[in-house]
Order: C-alpha cells, then structure tokens, then sequence
C-alpha cells in the first residue's frame, strides 16, 4: 500500500464523516428547534400567566384595566383558582392568541353572576393541565372583574366529541363549564375528544373557607406584584 | 487480504450508517402512525361513557313521491328495527318540507296495520303515553317547527321491526321553465339565545298573576303573553337539545335513504337533473317517468333537489285548477306576471343593505359561499344604486355608517371589508334585523320612487323563529326582505316565512358553485318589481276567500300562485295591483273565467295548508284564536299541525308488564360542510419537546457509536499495516 493510496482513503473518508456529521448536525439542529419550540410554548404560557397575575393585582386595586404588556390585544378579565391550585387569570374570548397566554371565556356564553352557563376553555398541556386530577366536589373559585367571589362546586367531568356542542348549552342553573382538550399528557395533537368538567355555583356556608383562601392569595399576588 | 477486510468493515459501516440515518428519517412518521391508531380507541371511551351501551334503533328510510302537476305527494316510510336486547321506545326527529301538509300515518307491525287519527296534540300526547306505560305498541307523529315533526313509536321488541308510513303533500315550486321539488334530509343543529331564567319569586309572580282573575282583561293578556314568551323559549330550549343528538362517530350506524320519484307531467319535459345527487331516470309511459338514485341509498347528511324543465313554447301564461270535493269547491291559480323581457331602461333606483350572518354556525365552506355571494352581488349593482353591508354574530357591524353609492372606491373598500370577515360567536338574529330595517341611516334613498331592498345572507341556525317573525311583521315598514340561505340545510321554514313577511323572496344556496347563477337570477329579479299590493276579486266585486294573504309582490320572472274556496255561482275572477314601468307605477287588474279550468287533486289540503300558515303569520290574532282556529282546520283535513297530531295505537298489549322499555333517540347526520365544534386546546407543546428530546439523543448516540466506530477501524487498519 503506498503513501498516494492512503491519502486517497483518507480524502474518501473526510468526505464521507463530513457528509454523516453534516446531517447529524443538521439533524440536532432540528431537535433543537423542536425542543425549543415546545419549551417556548410553555414559557409563554407561564410567563403571560405572571404578567397577568401582575396587572390583575394592580387591577383590584385601583379597578381600572390594566394591561399585562403594552402591545397586549386583552387585559385580565376575571381570576379562576382549581381546586386549591394556583390561581390563573382569565381573559375574555376563546381565539387562539388569547388561548396561548390563559384560558379564556367564550363570549357567546352567558356572562360571570349572571345565571346560566358560561363556559371557560384553556389548553390542556399548560393551564387547564390542572383539571387532570380534578373530582367531583371540588371547588372552583372565580373572581368577576368587579372583584366578586362566585363559588362553584364541581358536579361532573366527562368526555365528549368536540362536535358535542351541548356543553355550550344555556341553562337555567348557574353553572361554570371548564373545556379543555382530552387525553392530557399525550402526544396527539389535534384531538377530536374534549374533557369537559360542570360546576355549579353554590352560596351556602362553605364558602367561609374558600374566603380565607381567596384572602391568601390576594395577599399572596399583592407580595409578587410589589417584587 | 487486509485490504479485502477493510473494505467489508467499511461496507458494515455505510450500511449501519444508512441504516440509522433512515431510522432517524423515518420515527417521525412511525410516531405519527402510532398516533393515528390510539384516536379510534379513545372514541370507544366516549361511547361507554354513560354507563350501559344501548346501540341506537337502526332506522332505514323509504321515500315515494308522486308528483302531479304543481302538486307532490310523498309516502315516507321509516322502519325501525331494533338489534338490541332491550325493547325499546324510539325518537326520530326529521325534516319535512316546509310546506309539507303531513295528513297520514300508518304503522305496520309484521301482518298487522294500524291506521293513524289525527288528534289534539294534547290529548294524542297523553293517549300516546298511557299506551306506552301500558305496554301497547304505538306511534306519534307531532310537529316541533314547520319544517321539523318528530316520530315516536312505543314498545319496540328486541329484534323487531317496525315500519311507520306517513304521507305528506307539498306543492311544487315554480320558476319560468324551471319546476323544482326539494327533500330534506338533515337538521342543522339550532342555536337558541341564552334564556334569563326566571327565579322564584318571579315565577309565583308570573303563576299568581295567571291564575287571579281580579285584574283587567288588558293585564290578563300582558301575563299570558309574559307566560307563553317563557314556555316559548323553554321549548326552544330543548328543540336547541334535541337537534344536537347527532352522528358523531363512525360507530354509529348510517343513516339511509332510499328514493323514487314517479314524475307525472302533461307538458313535455326537456331535462331533468338533481344538483347534489346521482340520479338515473326511466321512462315508464308517454307522460310519467321513474326517477331514482344512482346507487340504491344514500347517506342523509344532505337535502335532496331535483329540478325539471318544460319545453318553452309549451309554457302557459296561466292556470286554473279547480277541484270539487263534496259540495266544496276550491280553486288554484298561477300565473305568470304580465311583464315584457327585462331592460336596462325599466331599471328601478333602489337601496340595497346587505346583512351577513359571521356566527359560527357559518364557519367552515357556507362563510366562503356568503362570501363569495355577497361579492358576486356587489359587482351587481347599477350605478345609480346605494348600498351598504352589515355583519351580524353576537353583535352586529356596520360597513359604512350611511348607505354609500355604488362607484369603484366603495366597491373595492367593501371588498376588503368582506374579505377579512370570519365566522365565531353565536347568531343574534334579532339585532341584525332591527339595524338593517330601522333604516335610520338612510341619506341617499329616493322616498317616492326608490325602492329598499335588505339582502339577508344566512344558515339561519335559529330556534327562536316565532319571535324574529314578529319582529320582522313589526319593523318592515316600506322595506323589502330577500333571504339567501346558505350551506347544505339552511332553515328553509324560517328562511321562506321571513322572505313572505318581508314580501321579498327566498333563494337558497347549497353549493359554492351555485353562487353566480343564483345570485345573479336574484339581482334581476330585484332590479326588475312588476306587480305590488296585489288583490284579488270576484268579478262583480265581491271578497274572494284566498291564501296567502297578503299577496307578496311580484318580481320579473316569479309566479303568482293563490288557492281559493269558490262559492257557488261565481264564474269570474280579478285580479288587480299596482304595476311597474318605465320607473313609474300605475294600477292594473285582469280577469280570469272560472269556464276554462282543469280538474286536480289535493288543493283542498293545500288550501288547508296555505290558511293554516297564514294563521299562523297573523300577527292580528291572539294565541288562544289561533290555536283554536288551526286545531279546527287540522281536525278537518286530518293534518298535522302545531296544535294536532298524528295517533296510531295496537289495542293489543305486547310488552310484558315485567320488562322495562328503554328511550332511545336516533342520531341524524350533521349536515355536510358543518364544521362547527368546541374550540382546539391542544397546543401539543408536550409532543414538540418529546420529539426534540428524541432527536438530540438519538444525534447524541450516534455520534458516540460513529466515533467508537472509527477508532475500531483505525485500529484495524494499524494490524493491517
């Protein structure tokens, strides 16, 4: 084997490590991008939520409409706590950049302290992640804009095909439907399924406890505003 | 030697190389077949959702028509067969005509028929239940809107079947040359407004007032319209729930329908086609031809239309039909409008407010086809017209504050304007009508000779139809209203009613390819009124007892058709209106001889018909007359109405007392094209960062296998040397 052989393996070789190591790297770039593009999802979601916790603060304060963002197409609408969990703030109409920042409010549903039925929907891998363990007696606190508290106590969660419209459906009682995509923590996309949890408003003594709570948490967004 | 296993270590590299890279290549799409197959199992969850599985009655329709002349009669059998091991009391809920007069019902068990009443709708509800606890086989035909009725049939054994035959009568719609006869097959789920409830207090109070009779008749009258305004909205309510019972899954079984058609027509015809279905046709006789489906069913998930030509020189200015029943006469006029072609120079100046209906009901191919129409009909008005656009969902928007005139700058400013709507929200009818017929925001319009025309594009997923009517009665005032449906199964009842209340016409568009055509046939039409404040009389001057009434106005091209009782001695009829030419208008009247009449069928109940739908328009009368006037007429001509229902009952008792019977609705098809559903709320952020994940590792451990790889080889290479 002579030395003009070896250097003509070699050059072989170079071109094709480089070609492998072109794709590996073009192929790691695409996971990156992917990677990021699902993260970026997430931390807008979290981020808008925190901004708007922020501006909802300042909202019940002084009452007036406070964006959380200058260029913000919405402002805080109302607040909604599920079962104990963090509060998230809702904003008014179910599009899609509404949706990408908080759950939203359908407006053609009947409005907050109104009676019937309004309907609330929110992503299911980032806000409404928090209905995948929700029960039936759990209770749901929503704080209306002229910073009133409605108690609702869940009565049913099911399932149903997204050409279900019935969910939609005035009611006589008073009643908070939350919508959300279903199965949760899954890879499928655009599900044809929706998780659907009914709550009813509920005025009685129980909701003392749910007051105190509600304090705290005023507190608890006041102390992170001030920050 | 070396050389020759070096080579072969190279090739296993390449090969595992290629191999990986075509592994990378691929697990996107693996991950995406993976995907598709968990979807149906997760449908399967939602069917077991409520508990025990009943499957649905099975229902397979039979559809016979019979047309003669302008009259149709319709036999439509519907057989249930129930496969499960329940015995079963089913609900249908169907579509008719909206000028459908459904007068008979029979239900066949097996040998046995039962032949149908006709009874209070009350009183039929109430019989039909006692025979349903009782274990009786039985079925009710009731009417839930004028073009909605609902089956019901009791005490479905398991494995049985059993065939409900109803009868119908519709006349035939006529446009010059074109006959055309329309069956419809699926319900658009309706929309109802949210319903204040009453509370308490209120009800006691609504109940209270009711029940005391110490007050005034006046304030009588204001609780009892307070109390049916509430029953009204209850009942649309649960129609609201009724029609969103539909197919949602490929578990549940079709919907089919089989259709013929036994054509009967003296005049010769040129072509016949039906625009959205197959259709083959054989000749069975000089004048009668068959009519059928290409394939044997179809899927009912859209309305069936056939539409038949005439040969033109064979097209009768007028007709008279008279049918003698008993010692009762009755009578059918048509008659093509007196008018000369269409010319530029008897071009009417006119205001033109188009409403577009942007709910989400609208969404998916029928906001394209508004669309599309509504731009087609822009580029149809003359220069001396004004016009103006409002888009109507839970709110509606004006295009322009005042009605603009028509020159290029507003053409392309209200084309932008259209283009950039988009269909969400829900259909608040009431506040469309109110901005386009108060017309406050007329400047330009001619009073004396202009004429205001409001175009009304829309699928009219309403329920609360009685009271958008009166609203309409109420605010028309000099305006015109012309209705465009749109989509596959517009409500055609509410459609037709309002374009009658607001003496307009109704044009329904079911396909986007349909758009220039109809809406261009509609702008001639508008810009060319013939006959207004039409009458009609005896020759010696006496009242004629007629339907419709009013009359509505007759544009170019449109027919005038009146059925009539005729009282014996009479031999002449007039008909006198106001007729426009040369931008003027000027009385006008023509007789008719009763001498010259052809003898027909069936216009009793289509007089029957007409009086109950103008009694029911009729704004003039109470609730209380009404009902009473309409459970008479129902009573008499043995149809179905608002207040009458359809009864057949076995005497026989069949179910065991033991086994219970279970309710079950039949799910319909959604009509096709609807695309509305619950709003997406998957971002799928979850399934991104899985995949990048997967990528970076996969990356990650082919680089460390490459390299490993490569030292083994130089390895080998080094024993080589």
């Amino acid at each position: 084997m002579n030395n003009a052989d070896a250097i003509a393996i070699d050059k072989r070789r170079w071109r094709r490590l480089s070609l492998f190591h072109k794709s590996l790297l073009i192929v790691m770039l695409a996971g990156l991008l992917i990677f990021g593009k699902g993260l970026y999802m997430q931390g807008k979601a979290l981020l808008a939520q925190q901004l708007l916790t922020f501006a909802w603060a300042r909202h019940l304060q002084d009452g007036e409409l406070h964006k959380a963002w200058p260029w913000a197409d919405s402002a805080p609408f109302a607040q909604l706590s599920i079962a104990g969990q963090d509060p998230l703030i809702i904003l008014s109409g179910a599009t899609g950049s509404n949706l990408a920042f908080a759950p939203a409010w359908m407006v053609s549903t009947a409005p907050f302290n109104q009676g019937g039925n309004s309907v609330l929907v929110g992503h299911n891998d980032t806000h409404f992640n928090q209905l995948k363990n929700i029960k039936p007696d759990d209770d749901l606190i929503l704080t209306t804009y002229h910073n009133s508290a409605l108690f609702f106590q869940v009565i049913e969660s099911k399932i149903v095909h997204e050409k279900d419209l019935s969910v939609l459906q005035a009611s006589p009682q008073e009643l908070l439907t939350l919508i959300t995509c279903y199965p949760f923590d899954s890879n499928i996309v655009n599900s044809d399924l929706r998780f659907v949890v009914i709550a009813k408003r509920i005025k009685d003594a129980r909701s003392s406890i749910g007051l105190a709570w509600l304090e705290n948490a005023k507190k608890r967004s006041l102390t992170k505003s001030s920050l | 030697m070396c050389q020759f296993k070096l080579q072969t270590c190279n090739k296993y590299l390449l090969l595992i190389k290629k191999m990986l890279v075509a592994c990378l290549l691929i697990s996107p799409t693996l991950f995406a077949s993976e995907l598709a197959s968990i979807e149906p199992s997760a449908g399967l969850v939602y069917q077991t959702q409520s508990g025990i599985k009943h499957s649905a009655p099975l229902l397979r329709s039979r559809v016979e028509m019979h047309v003669n002349g302008l009259i149709n009669r319709v036999t439509v059998t519907q057989i249930f067969e129930n496969d499960s091991d329940n015995w079963i009391n089913a609900t249908y809920l169907f579509p008719l005509p909206e000028n459908a007069a459904l007068d008979h019902l029979s239900m066949k068990i097996g040998e046995r028929l039962i032949i149908g009443e006709i009874k209070e709708k009350q009183v039929a509800k109430k019989q039909f239940a006692q025979a349903k606890v009782s274990g009786k086989k039985a079925s009710l035909i009731e009417q839930k809107r004028n073009d909605i009725f609902r089956t019901e049939v009791a005490n479905i054994a398991p494995g049985e079947k059993v065939a409900i035959e109803i009868e119908y009568q519709q006349s035939i719609q006529y446009k010059p040359g074109i006959f055309s006869l329309h069956y419809p097959m699926t319900i658009t789920p309706r929309y109802a407004p949210p319903m204040p409830r009453l509370s308490r207090a209120e009800r006691y109070n609504y109940l209270s007032n009711l029940l005391t009779e110490k007050h005034s008749e006046q304030q009588h009258l204001f609780w009892n319209d307070r109390w049916d305004w509430w029953l009204q909205n209850n009942e649309n309510q649960q129609l609201a729930e009724q029609t969103s019972v539909v197919i949602k899954d490929k578990s549940d079984p079709d919907l089919l329908v089989e259709l013929k058609i036994y054509l009967h027509s003296p005049l010769e015809i040129e072509s016949i086609n039906s625009p959205y279905h197959n259709i083959k046709t054989e000749k069975l006789g000089a004048s009668l031809q068959l009519i059928s489906l290409q394939d044997e069913t179809v899927i009912a998930n859209r309305d069936f239309v056939l539409n038949w030509q005439v040969l033109q020189s064979e097209q009768a200015k007028s007709a008279l039909f008279v049918q003698n029943i008993g010692a009762e006469k009755y009578g059918l006029l048509m008659m093509m409008p007196p008018a000369t072609q269409f010319t530029e120079a008897a071009r009417i100046n006119k205001e033109v407010i188009f409403v577009i209906d942007v709910s989400g009901s609208m969404s998916g191919t029928s906001i394209e086809q508004a669309k599309s129409a509504l731009s087609f009909a822009l580029d149809q008005l003359a220069e001396n017209d004004t016009f103006n656009i409002i888009s109507f969902s839970d709110n509606s928007e004006f295009f322009a504050t005042n009605s603009l005139p028509v020159d290029n700058r507003s053409k392309a400013m209200a084309k932008v304007f259209i283009n950039q709507l988009q269909a969400s929200g829900g259909t608040n009818m009431q506040v469309a009508l109110k901005d386009s017929l108060r017309g406050k925001r007329t400047v330009y319009a001619d009073k004396e000779t202009g004429l205001r025309q409001v175009v009304f594009i829309t699928d009219a997923s309403i329920s609360n139809e009685q009271q958008l009517l009166t609203q309409i009665a109420k605010l028309l005032g000099k305006s015109r209203l012309f209705m465009v449906g749109i989509g596959s199964a517009p409500n055609h009842y509410f459609m037709k009613s309002s374009a009658k209340m607001g003496k307009g016409s109704y044009t329904s568009i079911g396909d986007v390819n349909e758009v220039n055509r109809k809406m261009s046939a509609l702008f001639e039409q508008l810009s060319a009124p013939v006959l207004r404040d039409i009458q009609l009389n005896w020759a010696d001057g006496s009242p004629v007892d007629y339907w419709p009434q009013p009359i509505t106005d007759l544009y170019q091209g449109e027919p005038l058709q009146v059925v009539f009782k005729i009282p014996d001695g009479k031999k002449a009829l007039q008909i006198a209106g106001i007729k426009f030419a040369q931008n003027r208008a000027k009385p006008w009247s023509q007789d008719f001889s009763l001498q010259q009449q052809q003898n027909a069928q069936g216009i009793d109940v289509l007089w029957a018909k007409e009086q109950i739908d103008s009694f029911d328009l009729n704004r003039e009368l109470s609730n209380l007359e009404k009902q009473q006037k309409i459970t008479a007429l129902g009573l008499k001509f043995h149809i179905v109405t608002k207040h009458t229902s359809l009864l057949a009952v076995e005497q026989k008792v069949s179910r065991p007392r033991v086994i219970d019977s279970v309710n079950k609705q039949v799910k319909t098809h959604l009509p096709q094209g609807n695309t509305m559903r619950l709003p997406q709320t998957g971002l799928g952020s979850e399934l991104y960062k899985q995949l990048g994940l997967l990528l970076l590792v996969l990356v990650a451990l082919l680089w460390i296998f490459e390299s490993c790889f490569y030292k083994l080889k130089s390895d080998l290479e080094g024993v080589c040397r």
